[in-house]
């Protein structure tokens, strides 16, 4: 239950918060794109690269099309609610054709056209002459495929006085003809700030459990880099210079060198008049928040983002709770699921300086991993006792209430203390603590 | 680069300044020129039989639309005697007392008429405040997004100028003109500014189709309608025909309809018999309590009746 006086009307947004917290110069700024983006990008912070920009007609006749990249956004710098976006997927069959997101083929007279309609102001505020630009575009991630329709999902953080307040998971929808707008029949997610994990779902104002079309829950997915994402979203707002805003981000996927997924959290824009209905999506007001906020000292991002965290954790576990990070001291017990589900109580040691997770062989074989067909691989280990090979098999536990779903290396620990290692490849959002009485335990 | 930017933005912006400019001037024509004689016609078709107005109007379009007005205008202040005698009727029905803080407008209102200054002008111009408060308390109050003040402001003169029903007509037709001719140039691929002319030249001829055709399907108060009014709606149609580019159609659909409820409302107040006697009657006190609630309106940060449906599933749980 949510008192009224809890929530942010649109009186009170723009009389206690917009106007007050917003300097005219910081408005100017996130009203324009293009100004954003070339400030954001001179202070270092992540921005799509910018392709192209156009302030001339006669430039748009000039401009050889065929050379950007495969897939690219044409977008107005001062376009309001995502109108006059036109997102290239690829190139069609010949030179100078394109498929839109929305499976349409454009032509570069079509684009020029479009360009051309974005100068003279069709997309913008008063129909004021705009600016157009061509930037990079922002592909889905993988953790997004398969909850979203052909556009690019996007994070909105609210953040007020250097400390996120509030945020949600936009889902581009066919509805909204691949746009990450609510307005145009986009689903909105209600995101837990302290872990990034999706508290429920909505489109318009109702709730929906599964993305439109799909059985898929929109209940408990996970933003990759979270803390990342928010720290970007402190730093836009305060090099932009907007007390009270939403920046919103989306995640490009990356390969780094050796192959693996890194997501590189990009902000696409700064909006100084955030819209209300992110309080519907997380089911909570936000005028309380703001008040509870408001006139904190707050000297550093980190510390922003950590109060942030720790204020409007909003799950019930301990994960949330204790603002986004799970506690694990170095030795602890933990639970290991048998073949039939069963859970045993096995002691563990936590080892960052392992990469996988150990298990001794014995403890296995009671447990019945040792099966055949629960036998991943099997994997050379180089030891002072010369080559030896290990089984690999697939293992569940629970720590901390956790469950993790893995592999283990099978080895022989009868001479140890404890059964188990849980290497560092399975402590992803846990964070050691070391215990006074663990600090002078030898083994 | 940046400079010539910036002289375009000012060019744009003068544009949209310019039209604002034109209307407020506009509607202060109506105002002072055509709704006193409108507003003594609409009083009237129902006592003076359509008889004369059609032999009139039928006489007019045969000579043309500018002999129309003229035909209007004679026959209009023939028939102005009794309403103008209405309004002033109130004046003096209420004694004045010498001459004090608190009814000095009265006065000046009192020694204006009576030196042939028309009631009517003078009772809009006074009720021209409290539509606007309205419509801001439509926005802060209720929630109704319409495109600003000076639209539905706008409109609902228009519409009292006209009449709310032949208004609502000839604000339809536009519209729909609007409407027609824009799916029918969304093919040809045309730049904004020529494209937005030729939807012009569509609601034009929209406009002049009803004005030739309202004398014979016996419509005599729509040709009769002067062309200031017109020219009003027309320039709002224009606002509308930029929200159904610029907007989704849903929202431009919301925002057309609230507008035109917010213009009617505003319209149907602004001919409310008891509003004009207490506003005239009572200038002093009527200006003040309008200035009290756009500062009331002007400090509510309390969340608007329309939101109270929008956070619905928050507040119920």
């Amino acid at each position: 239950m949510v008192k009224r006086s809890d929530v942010l009307g649109l009186n009170a947004r723009n009389h206690l918060y917009q106007s007050r917290y917003n300097s005219q110069k910081g408005k100017k700024i996130a009203a324009s794109k293009i100004l954003t983006k070339r400030l954001l990008r001179q202070h270092g912070l992540a921005v799509p690269k910018l392709y192209k920009r156009f302030n001339d007609e006669r430039v748009v006749e000039r401009f050889d099309f065929t050379k950007l990249a495969e897939s690219f956004v044409v977008k107005p710098s001062q376009g309001l609610g995502g109108e006059g976006i036109l997102v290239v997927e690829k190139g069609a069959e010949f030179a100078g054709e394109w498929w839109t997101v929305d499976g349409d083929k454009v032509t570069m007279a079509d684009l020029r056209l479009h360009i051309r309609d974005i100068l003279q102001g069709k997309y913008s505020m008063h129909d004021l002459p705009d600016t157009a630009f061509i930037e990079e575009r922002v592909r889905v991630h993988p953790n997004f495929k398969p909850i979203s329709f052909r556009g690019t999902p996007d994070v909105g953080v609210l953040v007020f006085n250097k400390i996120p307040v509030m945020a949600f998971l936009r889902l581009p929808t066919k509805e909204s003809h691949g746009k990450a707008n609510m307005f145009q029949g986009a689903v909105a997610c209600g995101v837990d700030v302290a872990t990034g994990v999706t508290i429920k779902g909505i489109r318009q104002t109702r709730e929906i459990k599964f993305f439109p079309g799909t059985r898929r829950k929109l209940k408990g997915i996970r933003i990759p880099r979270w803390d990342r994402v928010l720290r970007l979203a402190v730093e836009a707002a305060e090099t932009v210079g907007l007390g009270f805003c939403r920046v919103d981000i989306a995640l490009q996927p990356k390969k780094t060198k050796s192959g693996k997924l890194k997501s590189q959290p990009m902000v696409l824009e700064v909006n100084s008049q955030p819209g209300t209905k992110i309080q519907v999506a997380n089911e909570t007001g936000l005028r309380r928040r703001l008040e509870r906020v408001e006139g904190l000292k707050v000297k550093t991002v980190r510390q922003g983002v950590e109060i942030g965290k720790q204020l409007f954790a909003m799950r019930d576990e301990d994960e949330s709770i204790q603002g986004g990070a799970l506690y694990a001291g170095v030795f602890e017990k933990v639970e290991v699921a048998d073949f039939l589900g069963e859970r045993h109580e096995v002691k563990a040691k936590i080892d960052t300086g392992a990469f996988r997770t150990s298990i001794d062989e014995e403890l296995a074989k009671k447990l019945g991993l040792m099966d055949p067909e629960n036998v991943l691989w099997n994997v050379g280990y180089r030891s002072a006792l010369g080559r030896e090979e290990r089984k690999v098999v697939g293992i569940t536990f629970w720590l901390k209430g956790r469950k993790v779903k893995t592999s283990a290396s099978v080895s022989d620990r009868s001479k140890l203390k404890r059964e188990m290692i849980i290497g560092r490849r399975d402590l992803l959002g846990f964070a050691i603590k070391v215990r006074e009485a663990e600090a002078g335990q030898e083994a | 680069m940046k400079r010539k930017y910036s002289y375009l933005e000012l060019i744009g912006y003068n544009m949209g300044m310019f039209k604002r400019v034109l209307s407020v001037f506009l509607s202060l024509v109506m105002l002072t020129g055509f709704l006193q004689p409108v507003f003594a016609a609409e009083k009237k078709t129902e006592s003076v039989k359509s008889e004369v107005a059609t032999e009139s109007a039928e006489m007019a379009s045969s000579s043309g639309a500018l002999q129309i007005e003229e035909v209007v205008k004679e026959d209009i202040t023939e028939r102005q005697s009794p309403v103008k005698g209405k309004l002033e009727g109130y004046l003096a029905q209420k004694g004045l007392e010498s001459l004090q803080w608190n009814n000095f407008v009265q006065w000046g209102i009192r020694q204006a008429v009576d030196q042939g200054v028309s009631a009517n002008t003078i009772v809009l111009v006074l009720l021209f405040p409290l539509v606007a408060a309205m419509i801001a308390a439509g926005r802060h109050l209720l929630g109704l997004t319409g495109f600003g003040i000076f639209v539905p402001a706008m409109l609902s003169v228009a519409l009292v100028a006209t009449g709310i029903r032949v208004g609502l007509i000839l604000f339809v037709i536009i519209l729909l003109a609007a409407t027609l001719s824009r799916k029918m140039t969304k093919q040809l691929k045309m730049q904004y500014m020529p494209r937005m002319a030729l939807l012009m030249w569509f609601v034009s001829m929209g406009v002049l189709a009803v004005l030739l055709g309202a004398v014979h399907v016996n419509l005599g108060e729509l040709s009769a309608v002067s062309i200031f009014p017109i020219l009003i709606l027309m320039l709002l149609a224009e606002n509308f025909i930029e929200a159904q580019q610029g907007k989704s159609k849903r929202e431009a659909n919301q925002v057309t309809v609230q507008t035109v409820l917010m213009a009617v409302g505003a319209a149907w107040i602004l001919k409310l018999d008891l509003v004009q006697r207490f506003v005239l009657l009572n200038p002093e006190l009527y200006l003040l309590l309008v200035a009290v609630f756009d500062v009331y309106v002007g400090k509510y940060v309390g969340l608007r009746a329309m939101e109270l449906i929008k956070f619905k599933s928050l507040l119920k749980k």
